[in-house]
């Protein structure tokens, strides 16, 4: 096999994936979330106008940068279409490997990139504004140095997160990540707090460091098990983003303890009545359902924290609400039923009814959640967040609602 | 006196092309039955008819004297049953297995108790009690199944190919059990290729043959039917009655 066969393999799978996924995105396209989106994006353009015609000394932009500029420049994910079965048949080719990652490199680097420039077009007015604002006007070809260097801490964090790929040992793999994100997130910072030639140094010594630190560490030329790991989670997320619209078949899911969260599930009694929300609970709390959930409470909750102003907080906290429901019963078409769940001497509609109460409360928590800091970070009078929080409750006992809606479509069938 | 009875089963998983035809047997009390018969044979299907999971085109099942339409709690209530290959829920330990189970069978909290530690000591798991069966040994994940069923101690085991992955101590700890449940008045009907096993165990026997019912009874009963010599073993005879010999 010639380097150039394995590349269009890629080309293949890459194509093959994009022919499964389209007839699902068409009927995400058919719901309503295009419309969501676009609202919460006229509300954020409408903030960001604003914010360029009165922008205060105190706007916290480096903060808000570095954060924005870290995550875009550190999630470096590289979509390889490696299958479980490659490590066998793959694995005689594994010098005309290179022709097919570095292609997968290329795609993930133009996507990616193109993210860096979202971000970096939306930060620069603000941060020419503030130089000339603060007295030190920036000096000619100023963005573009900026945008070669983002460009270039982009390529070295992409390479060095396909190099902690290539690691044996997970716990090394962990503590790398943590300096990779450490580094990009130093330098970015640097870029706002002192000018770019200290960020450039930065950037090389934290990579050099890095990367030398890599080439100590035992690792595989190709670590096909974890690349494959990695190619399953990456699957996973894009289908339970799916599942929210439509039923998808389930894959295996990664599973954390949690003891913390989940140690009061162990008092649960032992009764017929529990069984499903035992199990469900379970289900949810251990698995990345819970992190998705979490993390989209957390981008409400920083948003409303950074920006202040109620109604751009009130646009992203609206989508966020509308997008845990569909996450949560996105969940539960993921729930195919295991044979057990015939077999136990239960009603058979208990299942449904306890998915939908666990989906109710996680719901109504997490839009408590997210409504406080709009009660304490902006200045939305109290009656509003009130009004916010029950019509946030109301979506929550509409997400119940509609997934039992779904298990009657499901009995149908 | 039956446990479980089936009467002129035919079935399967499309009603024009029936697997299984007529077929007919049952499990009394204290007694282990041996169901055999080659791949595709119609054993697997035969399973998930008793289990509900399909339902019969013609013929009844009963469990303690009820259909699955019937009394669909009862029916479930009455058996337990351990797969082929193990079907576990990944986010759980093998600990929260127990106990969803015994949720589902509305045990008393302290009996599920004493009977988790006792299984767990039976079947060498106690250290594997907190580790979820991503990190268990396809032998351990069937244990664990084993481990489920015989927590709940129904009056009806329906076992699928109970031996695959399971290492001799284990092996021996599921036959122990089987016994013991069987003095204890429980009926068993176990699918298995292994018919050493199955001759030193099971009081009758079932052989399926392309979905019908080709021989049925104890082994000398069989034996009888089939013209053979005393003390001939049940896989030579088995052979013979799947290779298309005719009973005479």
């Amino acid at each position: 096999m010639k380097p150039s066969d394995t590349r269009r393999l890629y080309v293949q799978r890459a194509s093959d994936n994009r022919k499964r996924i389209w007839p699902y995105l068409r009927i995400v396209a058919q719901s309503g979330l295009p419309i969501m989106i676009g609202f919460g994006g006229v509300v954020f353009l409408a903030f960001y106008a604003n914010l360029l015609q009165t922008y205060p000394l105190d706007f916290p932009l480096t903060e808000i940068a570095t954060a924005l500029l870290t995550v875009v420049l550190a999630v470096s994910p590289i979509r390889t279409y490696i299958q479980r079965a490659d490590s066998l048949f793959l694995m005689p080719a594994s010098t005309a490997m290179h022709g097919y990652f570095r292609h997968a490199w290329k795609h993930a680097y133009a996507r990616q990139v193109g993210l860096v420039g979202v971000a970096w077009l939306l930060l620069w007015p603000l941060y020419r504004l503030r130089e000339r604002l603060e007295g030190t006007p920036l000096i000619e070809g100023w963005f573009w140095f900026c945008t070669a260097f983002l460009l270039l801490v982009k390529a070295l964090s992409m390479y060095a997160s396909w190099r902690e790929g290539q690691l044996r040992d997970n716990g090394s793999r962990r503590w790398l990540i943590l300096l990779r994100w450490g580094v990009t997130g130093s330098s970015v910072a640097v870029v706002f707090v002192w000018q770019l030639p200290l960020a450039a140094a930065v950037a090389a010594i934290g990579f050099a460091m890095h990367l030398f630190l890599i080439s100590r560490a035992p690792s595989y030329p190709i670590h096909w098990e974890y690349l494959h790991v990695r190619e399953l989670a990456a699957a996973r997320r894009i289908h339970a983003f799916l599942r929210g619209f439509v039923d998808i078949p389930a894959e295996k899911t990664a599973v954390s303890r949690r003891r913390l969260l989940t140690n009061w599930t162990q008092r649960m009694p032992i009764r017929q009545a529990v069984t499903y929300s035992y199990l469900y609970w379970l289900q949810l709390l251990r698995t990345e359902r819970l992190s998705m959930l979490v993390r989209l409470a957390l981008l409400a909750i920083v948003v409303t924290v950074i920006v202040h102003d109620y109604r751009a907080a009130l646009g992203i906290d609206i989508l966020v609400i509308y997008l845990l429901g569909l996450q949560l019963t996105g969940f539960w078409r993921e729930t195919e039923p295991v044979a057990w769940v015939h077999l136990y001497p239960l009603p058979a509609e208990q299942r449904a009814n306890s998915f939908a109460r666990i989906a109710l409360i996680l719901h109504a928590v997490l839009v408590l959640i997210i409504t406080l800091p709009l009660w304490f970070k902006t200045d939305m009078p109290w009656y509003g967040c009130a009004v916010m929080l029950a019509a946030g409750w109301l979506w929550s006992w509409r997400t119940g609602r509609s997934i039992l809606a779904v298990e009657r479509k499901r009995e149908k069938v | 006196m039956t446990i479980m009875q089936v009467e002129g089963l035919t079935g399967g998983y499309s009603r024009n092309r029936p697997v299984l035809h007529d077929i007919s047997f049952a499990v009394r009390p204290g007694e282990m039955v041996g169901m055999i018969g080659l791949n595709g044979a119609g054993k697997s299907t035969t399973m998930k008819h008793l289990l509900g999971l399909l339902l019969p085109h013609s013929g009844s099942i009963q469990i303690q004297g009820v259909t699955l339409e019937e009394q669909p709690d009862t029916y479930r209530s009455a058996y337990a049953y351990v797969p082929e290959h193990p079907l576990v829920f990944e986010e759980l330990t093998v600990r929260e297995h127990l106990q969803l189970t015994a949720m589902a069978y509305n045990m008393k909290p302290d009996l599920a108790e004493r009977r988790v530690q006792q299984l767990l000591e039976e079947f060498r798991m106690g250290p594997k009690a907190d580790v979820f069966p991503a990190h268990l040994s396809k032998g351990m994940q069937q244990k664990l199944m084993i481990m489920n069923a015989f927590l709940v101690k129904p009056k009806l085991y329906l076992i699928d190919e109970p031996f695959l992955g399971l290492d001799p101590l284990g092996i021996r700890s599921l036959l122990e059990q089987l016994q013991e449940v069987r003095r204890e008045g429980a009926g068993i009907l176990m699918s298995s290729h292994i018919l050493a096993t199955l001759e030193q165990y099971c009081d009758r026997y079932i052989v399926i043959h392309e979905g019908r019912i080709r021989a049925s009874g104890t082994l000398d009963e069989i034996r009888s039917a089939w013209g053979s010599k005393a003390g001939e073993h049940l896989e030579s005879l088995f052979y013979r009655i799947v290779d298309g010999a005719e009973q005479p």
